[in-house]
């Protein structure tokens, strides 16, 4: 399968719009053990998962920063030493379905364990000069100072 | 069932070495490992090795000698090295072999590793948003560890430390030169809450280990060291492992918990009976919280045991003595294979001036993507 291909095969389904700038990102149930996964995986296995959407609002699991840039590749973003911007990273906890690990938005300096998250979209540059779009997290509305 | 016994170890230093092949450290490791255990080459009847990045292990023989044995290639990740000493206890124990060897080398470029998402069954996204890191996912296991279980970031300092000291008096270590907790903690941050100087860098190395059955052991008189136990377990359901784009919000046992158990099991010992142990310490982070799974202290004593020096040379059980990965990097195919070789040292009384007093069991634990463990138990003979 060509690469490309794949990318933007999964991109499209790993999150659906929400209400108020949220998105829900789409998980697969195991039709028999009720395993929740992330993303849905594809293939022979993907008939034994139901698509589920999990709720747009958790709490922080666990977090860190990447303070220096990524190697390319794989990453895609600008990682020059000069203009590279650190990111956060985490888990969140959506209900009692799943935790999902992604990029956290917004000043990663003030990130707290536990602290409520909403899940959202970003973009970010790209080092050929376009952009990425992917889900992410963002501290909810008024838990950050 | 044999009794299995190391009767030969041989290493190159781990570091940087300018003009030589990742092959070359091997070649060398072999030679010495051979040298070591009284044999010559043409006795060894079957061998076990792997290399991540500087390509198959069994490029040793036409340097050693086209003898015809069985080679076996091994690609475990980070837990190769730990897969072949365990493959060539098997295949001795079965009664099959008197003699195996297992080598293991390496040369990675310098900085983090950049594996490919696909080689792990993972989307390309999950790489190109910059999630494909290891250094992220200790970052963010021991953060919730820490959280959990009151750990301060002055007892990861103490970790990195303790390595330092250690490395400073081991001849095959990398970084020797002592570098005390404030510098360790004041040193660039990589992913929070870890610094440059708690992680462990990939490294070059090589180590070889020559096996034997019980009957060939006696007959070299080569029996100082039996090697009692080897396990290794994958990951379970509900373990917080490397490149996981979802977890399950309940957390369950860990491979290493799982693989520690298995080998006490098997050895009929237990935790408080190991004299000397080498645990995997990719950055700080990894020892700590291996030193509860492995089953040497519950989670959260760490803090004390650090601040006491209970797991420094001379305390209640020393870890990674010759500084362990923090000191020594990390060249994959190697790694395992070197801790084993410190406590062979260990258990033959010829580590030097970081000796443990008369240690009788020592224990070594080595932990890989994507989420595996394995563990070997030596006894003096």
């Amino acid at each position: 399968m060509a690469k490309q291909q794949s990318t933007s095969q999964r991109r499209d389904d790993l999150y659906s719009p929400g209400e108020g700038g949220k998105v829900r990102i789409v998980a697969g149930k195991h039709r028999q053990t009720g395993q929740v996964v992330f993303p849905i995986p594809q293939g022979a296995e993907e008939g034994d998962y139901k698509r589920i959407e999990l709720p747009p609002s958790g709490t922080l699991w666990t977090y860190t920063i990447q303070r220096i840039p990524p190697k390319n590749p794989p990453f895609v973003g600008i990682n020059s030493p000069e203009e590279y911007q650190p990111f956060a990273v985490g888990y969140v906890r959506l209900g009692d379905e799943a935790m999902i690990e992604g990029r956290i938005a917004g000043d990663p300096e003030r990130l707290e364990i536990g602290m409520p998250m909403d899940c959202v979209t970003m973009s970010f540059p790209t080092a050929n000069g376009s952009e990425m779009t992917t889900y992410a997290f963002a501290p909810a509305n008024g838990s950050q100072s | 069932m044999n009794d299995v016994y190391v009767i030969g170890a041989g290493i190159h230093p781990f570091g940087r070495h300018e003009g030589k092949t990742g092959l070359d450290l091997g070649v060398d490791a072999t030679k010495l490992a051979v040298e070591d255990g009284g044999i010559e080459w043409e006795d060894v009847q079957a061998a076990f090795g792997g290399s991540s990045a500087s390509g198959n292990a069994d490029a040793v023989l036409p340097r050693m000698g086209l003898t015809g044995i069985q080679f076996i290639n091994v690609a475990n990740g980070c837990a190769t090295g730990g897969s072949s000493i365990l493959s060539a206890y098997w295949a001795i124990k079965a009664g099959e072999f008197d003699t195996a060897l297992a080598v293991g080398f390496d040369k990675h470029p310098r900085g983090s590793f950049n594996p490919d998402p696909v080689r792990y069954g993972l989307p390309q996204w999950y790489g190109e948003t910059g999630m494909m890191l290891t250094t992220q996912f200790f970052a963010m296991k021991i953060q919730r560890y820490m959280h959990d279980y009151g750990i301060s970031a002055q007892s990861l300092a103490g970790v990195a430390a303790k390595a330092f000291e250690n490395g400073s008096k081991t001849s095959h270590a990398w970084r020797r030169t002592p570098m005390d907790a404030d510098a360790v903690l004041n040193s660039r941050m990589i992913s929070d809450p870890l610094t440059q100087y708690m992680f462990c860098s990939p490294s070059e190395g090589g180590v070889a280990l020559i096996l034997a059955s019980e009957k060939k052991a006696r007959e070299l008189g080569r029996t100082q060291v039996k090697l009692r136990a080897a396990a290794l377990k994958t990951r379970p359901e509900n373990s917080f492992e490397v490149f996981s784009p979802s977890l399950s919000v309940e957390r369950g046992e860990t491979p290493t918990m799982l693989a520690a158990r298995a080998a006490f099991e098997k050895a009929g010992v237990g935790p408080e009976d190991i004299d000397v142990a080498q645990i995997q310490d990719t950055e700080s982070g990894a020892e700590i919280m291996h030193m509860a799974e492995n089953g040497f202290c519950r989670d959260g004593e760490q803090e004390q045991w650090i601040a006491e020096g209970r797991s420094a040379i001379g305390g209640q059980l020393p870890i990674n003595t010759d500084g362990g990965c923090i000191a020594c990097g990390e060249p994959i195919g190697a790694s395992g294979l070197r801790q084993v070789y410190e406590n062979v040292l260990q258990l033959r009384g010829q580590a030097e001036n970081r000796q443990v007093e008369d240690p009788r069991l020592a224990y070594s634990q080595v932990y890989g993507a994507p989420g595996l463990s394995a563990v070997a138990i030596l006894e003096k003979g």
